[in-house]
């Protein structure tokens, strides 16, 4: 680590001497490289954008039109729309991964689970309701009661 | 001390119970007691306004106001305010001038209207639509 100390430093000192070279950055495709820009090299986008403002409008290029539209009226800082572009799709495609994830996670651990008991079979539970007809048990409003129109033990 | 303090309310009471008259008529200051104000006069207040705009925030601060109004400005109050944009050397103003028309109008039929009726200034000025700047 200590080695690469100083070569970091050149580095550093390298990128930094490029920066300054350039100070004014273009002004086509300010939109895109806005974000991209130090807060030195914004002031002189602007600095230089006001000056061009100055002259006759017709003789501004396409280029400086925007830049100067871009600067004022553009989508950064407090105008940064607050759903960006294409976003409400990666919302939608991120909330059906998200309930993809959840089923898939339910129906996987109800397949690791035990059968369910035996008594808990249509047959079964037919037969007991067979069964309690038999016994005549609670004749009175329940299975084995006249007209009776319940499901009796079937679930 | 306190002898001249009263003796002064006293003579202030004194002088204002002699000088209220009572009056059949009363003027109550009612907030409904504005006058309406015409559309003429509207765009005469504000052609006048833009006139005199010298720096920018007065400028956008008279572009708020004026388009808040339940009305689409004339033609001329967008000239003057496009020409106050002029003066003080801001072009996105005046893009965001007819933006603002487009925002107010009621159906493209009229922003057409507009545009053609601000054609020639728009022509001596060099000043494109938003949608022409970003085409």
């Amino acid at each position: 680590m200590l080695r690469n100390l100083p070569l970091k430093a050149i580095n550093r000192g390298i990128t930094g001497q490029i920066r300054q070279q350039s100070t004014v950055p273009s002004l086509s495709n300010l939109g895109a490289s806005w974000k991209t820009l130090s807060t030195e090299e914004r002031q002189s986008v602007y600095t230089e954008v006001v000056e061009k403002q100055k002259q006759d409008w017709k003789q501004l290029s396409i280029d400086e039109k925007r830049a100067a539209y871009f600067i004022s009226f553009g989508p950064h800082g407090p105008r940064t729309p607050v759903v960006e572009q294409g976003g409400n799709t990666k919302v939608f495609v991120g909330v059906l991964g998200a309930l993809a994830a959840t089923a898939a996670i339910y129906f996987g651990v109800r397949s690791f689970a035990a059968e369910p008991p035996q008594t808990m079979s249509k047959e079964w539970q037919e037969a007991s309701t067979e069964y309690m007809k038999e016994q005549k048990s609670n004749p009175i409003s329940g299975v084995s009661s006249e007209n009776y129109k319940g499901k009796g033990m079937v679930q | 001390m306190f002898g001249i303090i009263r003796s002064a309310v006293q003579a202030r009471a004194l002088s204002r119970v002699q000088s209220f008259k009572p009056t059949l008529l009363q003027v109550r200051n009612y907030s409904a007691g504005h006058e309406e104000e015409s559309f003429e006069d509207f765009t005469k207040r504000y052609v006048s306004f833009f006139d005199q705009v010298e720096d920018l925030f007065e400028l956008q601060r008279g572009l708020n106001n004026c388009f808040a109004y339940d009305l689409v400005p004339a033609p001329e109050i967008c000239e003057s305010a496009i020409r106050a944009s002029r003066r003080v050397n801001d072009f996105s103003t005046a893009v965001r001038i007819f933006e603002g028309i487009k925002e107010k109008v009621e159906n493209q039929g009229q922003y057409e209207q507009y545009l053609d009726a601000l054609k020639p200034l728009r022509e001596e000025l060099g000043i494109p639509t938003k949608e022409e700047l970003n085409a």
